[in-house]
């Protein structure tokens, strides 16, 4: 019998040719929500990788412009579907996300899933070709787009501080790479060359599919086979977890933009990634570091010594990273980052008092908890602790959160060994 | 006291909210989600940073500086038993808090311990501390806020372009203030302010999750001090003062340079008069929305056109706001050709108007609002902060459906036609920094 208070989970199915399916059936939601992420190695194809989905959105084989796209999802009654890259460790995900309304909400429960799935296997599928490539205006406007887009992430200060610092850190480590690609690749993709390695990239490179809602799962996954599983033929070879890459000397480095607000951003190694059995301890380090408003570098940075606005630290959990990124008045940055790393070392000390952990376990299952009403949510976390090789099952996490010993904590924090800083701040004054 | 909530029930949504209003005028929102985890509490006064003018309810005319309302939400964080993010945190609750235009709004959310963290937030809020040395602390925290803004180039070009737009109402002020304006910000004042607008007729406890409606209504009737004040009948309350807005914008053009590597443009135009309140409030927000949409959203030829040619890029859109008797339209986003954009924009907007709307595209569009609404019910976070927002503008959240299902086609055309007036427009236009500077 099924428990209905148990935390929800997938069904999963792995069918030939490299597809996964993974389905949820609840009654939370007023939609349906699908998820196709396609996985490939972080490598040189990073910026052809980063064209396909902003490609594929320009037109299908029935749909073949944008306008056309954009006017059959309205009339499902605003059926949203977006498409991006993200970036796993060393793996680079091209995820396509499908949202319908569930059709018990609509007037006269109008059909709308099956033509949304079809219509999403379209737009993946069967771009709108011409001459055996890509439509080339589209691509040409494409790749001019996301040259644009490249050249923009200095606009969001924050998030180019910490792509500047992992540039720093890893010269020679596929993660250097932004997600995004590189400008200097741009010149030599063409849409026949593109368009083959969709061809390529559409059979073979591992495809998971995760749908969420009120639906039937056995009727669900036919439906979803019958859409998917047509022209899959699997066989790319997806590289393993990296490598930990060991600290050769910390570097400081620093660059001048006209800002009002400096970003300090430090970068740290400690090895330690979702399958490792320090990993409980470590979302606890991080979150008594830095990961919430009650955590140290909050505390000490911000609410005592008034240094920055925002100071937190972060998790990279492939890799096995932490970083601590802050906004923070030009003219305070030598004793902002002397108290930081004063912070770290107190970590690393043992200087962590009970109320500390007690805090930080709380926040973390309660946040783990409430997980379970966010599909979209549950399903990353189930993606990519099935990557490396993580069962899903959210009662054993929190019992081994619960169980985690301070002398644990601080064997993590004794890991972190401190890479490459990073400033961005002010010109200095003539 | 028993008490015997009222129910208001959506058959479209299968949604219900329960309510009560206590004598003191204090109203209570529960939104029952069987088998949630999530429990989130909502704390709100309809006071935001629009209110910067006002005659106390002791009959005092008070003219504050910018951004108090924002330092007022900072101020109400440091309590006696110290931050309450700490106090939220120690019950492993994730607690937040926000100041737009028209509210202030503080909440927590947390799967267990649910009542524990009810009673801080509403004690927090209701029993404000206002101690100088931390008033001065907090400036220090909150100057590093506004200047992170500051680097932001779609808060500059945002709030740049409400300045340009309005003269004299205070929607043109930036939430959080400046620099100047909060270091003249006191104690004493904030507690003016406090007093003012932290009363209970003016503010909504909204909550939603997997609870006991009848716990949870006694509960709060026993732990809110709003809850226990005695009647409102008869006392005064603060009087909001806004200045009469000029129907011309302020200031036609800003260029700024900032550290971007594309343009951005904003062309923004002006609403005056708008209703503060009730179904034509709402009416008047969903149909600018939805004009704004037909108009310029993906799905519009002018988006192909003007994506297919790039001029703009994926972000461009356009929105409406309005309160406080005032609306504006704005429609825009990165672009490197802005002063093109503009021309192209301003020349095309009497054409629409002229050929109107057509059937097929309404009813398309309406669908996608249909779509959309009933997704963002999804979100325990929408259903609180919407049906507060709602409320504090005397309407039902739940009746936007019926709304959305009875706008007509001459409803846009007329919002077209007033609000995209050619001749009275701002923009704001932020470019690359040149080389030379």
């Amino acid at each position: 019998m099924h428990d209905p208070t148990a935390p929800p989970s997938f069904t999963h199915f792995y069918l030939p040719g490299d597809l996964h399916l993974a389905l949820n059936s609840n009654k939370k939601m007023k939609t349906v929500l699908v998820t196709a992420s396609f996985i490939g190695n972080l490598d040189e194809t990073v910026t052809r990788m980063a064209l396909l989905p902003v490609i594929l959105r320009r037109g299908t084989r029935t749909c073949r412009d944008m306008q056309t796209i954009s006017r059959y999802l309205d009339g499902l009654y605003g059926a949203s579907l977006s498409s991006y890259v993200l970036k796993v460790g060393e793996w680079h995900v091209v995820r396509f996300r499908l949202e319908v309304v569930n059709e018990r909400f609509l007037p006269g429960n109008a059909a709308i899933l099956r033509p949304a799935l079809e219509f999403l296997r379209e737009l993946v599928c069967e771009p709108l070709e011409v001459d055996g490539g890509f439509q080339p205006e589209y691509l040409e406007q494409e790749k001019a787009n996301l040259r644009r887009s490249i050249e923009s992430l200095v606009d969001n200060k924050a998030a180019y501080a910490e792509q500047r610092l992992i540039e720093e850190m890893c010269p020679n480590e596929p993660y250097r790479l932004y997600e995004q690609g590189r400008v200097k690749d741009l010149d030599g993709i063409d849409a026949v060359s593109l368009k083959r390695l969709h061809a390529e990239w559409v059979r073979r490179y591992p495809l998971h599919v995760y749908a969420a809602g009120d639906i039937d799962i056995a009727a669900f996954r036919d439906l979803l086979e019958a859409v998917f599983s047509t022209a899959r033929e699997g066989g790319y070879k997806l590289s393993g977890i990296p490598k930990p890459v060991p600290v050769h000397g910390t570097r400081s480095v620093t660059e001048h933009l006209d800002v009002n607000q400096a970003k300090l951003v430090l970068g740290f190694r400690h090895g330690v990634t979702y399958s490792d059995p320090q990993y409980e301890a470590l979302l606890l380090l991080n979150g008594i570091l830095g990961g919430f408003s009650h955590s140290k570098l909050f505390q000490n940075v911000r609410e005592k010594e008034s240094l920055c606005y925002s100071v937190h630290s972060s998790l990279e959990r492939t890799k096995g990273f932490l970083f601590i990124s802050g906004g923070i008045a030009p003219e305070k940055e030598r004793k902002a980052l002397e108290i930081i790393l004063k912070n770290v070392d107190a970590l690393k000390r043992g200087e962590i008092t009970d109320q500390e952990i007690h805090s930080t376990v709380l926040t973390i299952l309660n946040s783990n908890e409430m997980l379970e009403d966010n599909f979209g949510a549950l399903a990353d976390v189930d993606f990519v602790w099935s990557l490396h090789g993580r069962k899903f099952d959210l009662p054993a996490f929190r019992e081994r959160l619960k169980r985690v010993t301070r002398d644990e904590i601080i064997q993590v924090a004794q890991k972190l060994q401190k890479d490459t800083t990073y400033l961005l701040t002010q010109s200095p004054t003539p | 006291m028993k008490i015997k909530p009222l129910r208001n029930h959506s058959p479209t949504l299968d949604e219900e909210v329960l309510s009560h209003e206590f004598p003191s005028g204090l109203q209570v929102f529960f939104c029952p989600k069987r088998g949630f985890k999530k429990k989130y509490a909502c704390y709100s006064t309809h006071y935001g940073s629009v209110d910067s003018e006002f005659i106390e309810p002791t009959g005092t005319r008070l003219k504050v500086p910018d951004g108090i309302a924002h330092f007022l939400e900072h101020t109400l964080f440091e309590t006696e038993e110290g931050n309450v993010s700490d106090l939220f945190a120690k019950r492993g609750a994730y607690n937040n808090a926000a100041t737009s235009f028209t509210t202030t709004a503080y909440l927590f959310a947390s799967s267990d311990r649910f009542y524990d963290n009810l009673k801080l937030l509403v004690n927090f809020v209701e029993n404000p501390v206002f101690r100088p040395e931390k008033v001065e602390k907090e400036k220090g925290i909150i100057e590093q806020e506004i200047k992170g803004y500051d680097d932001n180039p779609g808060w500059v070009s945002y709030m740049g372009l409400l300045e340009n737009l309005f003269e004299k109402h205070p929607m043109r002020i930036d939430i959080a203030g400046t620099v100047e304006t909060i270091r003249q910000i006191d104690s004493e004042t904030l507690h003016r302010c406090y007093r003012a607008f932290y009363g209970p007729a003016n503010m909504i406890l909204f909550v939603v999750g997997d609870l006991d409606s009848t716990e949870l209504f006694d509960f709060v009737g026993r732990t809110s001090r709003n809850a226990a004040a005695p009647p409102r009948d008869g006392a005064r309350r603060v009087e909001r003062l806004y200045p009469e807005e000029p129907r011309a914008v302020h200031r036609q053009e800003t260029r700024k340079e900032m550290e971007v590597a594309i343009p951005k443009l904003l062309l923004g135009f002006k609403d005056v008069g708008t209703p503060s309140a009730g179904e034509e409030f709402v009416l008047r927000d969903l149909s600018s929305e939805f004009a704004l949409e037909l108009l310029f959203g993906r799905s519009s030829d002018l988006f192909r056109e003007l994506y297919e040619s790039q001029i703009v890029l994926d972000d461009f859109g356009a929105s409406y706001g309005i309160g406080a008797g005032i609306g504006y339209g704005v429609v825009g986003g990165e672009t490197p050709a802005p002063d093109q954009l503009r021309d192209i924009l301003l020349g095309r907007i009497s054409s629409l108007i002229d050929r109107g709307i057509t059937d097929e595209d309404f009813e398309r569009e309406k669908r996608k609002f249909i779509g959309n609404f009933t997704r963002s019910f999804n979100s325990l976070e929408y259903i609180a902060s919407h049906y507060t927002f709602f409320r504090f503008h005397g309407f039902d959240l739940f009746r936007s459906v019926d709304l959305l299902q009875r706008i007509e086609k001459r409803h846009l055309e007329e919002r077209v036609r007033t609000l995209l007036d050619p001749e009275n427009f701002a923009s704001y236009v932020i470019l690359p920094r040149s080389p030379a500077s």
